[in-house]
């Protein structure tokens, strides 16, 4: 337990005194958009990492929790503390539906249909312009509420995130230690021997992406309220969908701090591509990522977490004195038929 | 006699191969049954019926008096029966602790959950390697792992699927003691096995399989003489050999 206490602690600390340390703006929208993005992450990974559905359509889900809180509290006129945790019931919903048609396929074929409910998501959007604003998006007016969830400064959102993601983490830890965690880790290890031991598959598959959306759906309701302005490329696009499974492989799927590890690689990778080529090359970033993304499953296919846990295991493995292993003697009647 | 599963004329066919035809077992209830046969006779595809991966096109599986056809794996090991595969599978990066606990906690609450895995793992003399991922483990603790993980779902009945396939011999009488306790333990097993020592001497009943038809049943000495086994599968070595 206290493996897992110590990481959360030091997490919470550095975090918290980071914006103590530092007044600068660019610091303070790195670290609160490294946190929207972890819990993004970490959110993906109930379904990617522990389970073994790799969804490549959880833009879908972010766009649902940005659009949902936002049009809920704009136009229906709901609390934004209500429409939150409302957007993320019909995100929820939303994975279950698409959970129903898409989780009897496996492997490839459940990541491409999920890519392709990840378009489906970005086409709705940018034709149902009447209430999404289009491909132009919507731009939440700048008037500071603390219920609104609008603050002047940067800090209210540095601590917000923080929250959310630490309680995200905590509920992935749960979650990992509970039976639904074993149900799901079997599916991921072998999905045969899952079944042969009673896991009902489909029942934990739809529990892992209806809990991953929910996750995913507040993140992007994070997402909303901090940058003030939404469209279908910033939440639900391809490109979204992509972050938070490179960010969990490359900081480590199935662990529980590998996607904050990718989210920060990620969003310092992101940052520096900007500030160093900016847009003159377009299209750059992605082919970075790519670069990136096959540097790590050919070096470190469990990402920098797993890996650094292989390098602690071998080590331990090295100190152990070799024991002579018994030879068992040779006895010809048990020879089989 | 209580035959607690039972087989009734199940027919199996893939594309225009017939696997299993008007294939007839008789489970009996706390006794340890054989199925042996040729390579490709069929057992497999058997359990694979038993278990609910395979859907039959003809006769009826019962379990406890009620059909189990059209049952899914996952129910049908929820109401007794579970089943070990001959290629060893699992869960490769979980602890072999981990990969006990699945079946366990799938249905008990998380205290008597790790009771019973650390009994099993204590009993499948794997306490050494119990936080090691199952990865790293020999044929050996591989196919005890099978057996550990088998008995952590609950079930009464246990199909082993060549357990003792690949193990060195002190390994096979370390299988043979243990599958002889399950016995004791009020569990009903099913065992595929080529070892015949092992299998002729820990069943109380046989049945040999050919071409997915029976060919014979009965207690081991009279199957080791009967005449149409030795033809079709034990070859004549075996009988002169001992028995």
């Amino acid at each position: 337990m206290l493996r897992r206490i110590i990481p959360i602690a030091v997490i919470i600390v550095g975090f918290s005194v980071f914006p103590l340390v530092t007044n600068d703006n660019f610091f303070q929208n790195l670290t609160i958009t490294i946190l929207i993005f972890a819990t993004f992450a970490t959110a993906w990974n109930i379904a990617g990492g522990l389970t073994g559905l790799f969804s490549l359509g959880h833009g879908v889900m972010f766009a649902i929790g940005a659009y949902g809180a936002v049009l809920l509290s704009r136009d229906v006129g709901i609390p934004v503390l209500v429409a939150i945790p409302l957007s993320a019931v019909v995100a929820s919903l939303v994975a279950l539906l698409i959970g129903l048609m898409s989780l009897r396929l496996s492997g490839h074929y459940f990541a491409l249909a999920t890519l392709a409910f990840g378009a489906i998501g970005v086409v709705l959007l940018n034709n149902f312009a009447d209430i999404t604003g289009g491909d132009e998006g919507i731009s939440i007016p700048f008037t500071p509420d603390p219920w609104g969830l609008v603050f002047q400064g940067k800090v209210p959102y540095l601590f917000l995130n923080l929250g959310v993601y630490v309680g995200t983490v905590l509920i992935f830890i749960a979650l990992v230690r509970s039976k639904w965690g074993y149900r799901m880790r079997a599916i991921r290890e072998d999905e045969t021997t899952a079944r042969s031991m009673g896991v009902s598959v489909l029942r934990t598959k739809l529990f892992a992406v209806s809990l991953s959306a929910f996750l995913s759906s507040i993140a992007g309701s994070m997402f909303a309220f901090y940058s003030l302005y939404i469209t279908p490329e910033n939440t639900a696009s391809v490109s979204t969908s992509l972050e938070p499974a490179l960010m969990s492989i490359i900081g480590g799927m199935g662990g529980v701090f590998g996607p904050l590890i990718g989210a920060i690689l990620i969003t310092l990778l992101q940052q520096q591509v900007i500030t160093v080529i900016g847009a003159a090359v377009p299209g750059l970033a992605n082919l970075i990522y790519g670069a990136l993304l096959i540097v790590c499953i050919l070096l470190i296919p469990k990402g920098l977490l797993g890996f650094l846990d292989q390098l602690r295991l071998s080590k331990r493995i090295a100190k152990k004195p070799a024991q002579p292993e018994e030879i068992p003697e040779p006895e010809k009647d048990l020879e089989s038929v | 006699m209580n035959a607690i599963l039972e087989a009734r004329g199940v027919d199996l066919q893939r594309g225009g191969l017939k696997i299993l035809s008007d294939l007839n077992i008789s489970i009996e209830e706390h006794k340890v049954t054989g199925i042996i046969g040729p390579n490709g006779a069929g057992k497999t595809s058997l359990f694979n019926v038993l278990s609910g991966f395979m859907r039959l096109n003809g006769g009826d599986v019962l379990f406890e008096g009620n059909s189990i056809v059209g049952l899914t794996p996952e129910t049908i090991c929820q109401r007794g029966i579970a089943r070990t595969f001959q290629k060893v599978r699992g869960y490769p990066s979980l602890s072999v602790r981990e990969n006990v606990l699945v079946g366990a906690v799938n249905r008990l609450p998380r205290h008597e959950a790790a009771t019973l895995v650390d009994e099993l793992i204590d009993r499948m003399d794997l306490e050494e390697l119990a936080d090691q991922p199952a990865e790293i483990l020999s044929v050996g603790n591989r196919k005890r792992l099978e057996v550990a993980r088998v008995l952590a779902t609950g079930a009464k009945v246990v199909l082993l699927d060549e357990v003792m396939g690949g193990l060195v011999p002190t390994e096979v009488r370390q299988m043979m003691t243990l599958i002889a306790s399950l016995k004791q333990h009020g569990i009903t097993v099913v065992l595929i096995e080529h070892h015949m020592n092992a299998v002729m001497g820990i069943s109380d009943h046989i049945y040999v399989i050919e071409r997915g038809r029976n060919l014979a049943d009965g207690p081991p000495a009279e199957i080791a003489s009967n005449e149409a086994v030795i033809a079709a599968y034990l070859g004549k070595e075996y009988t002169d050999a001992e028995v």
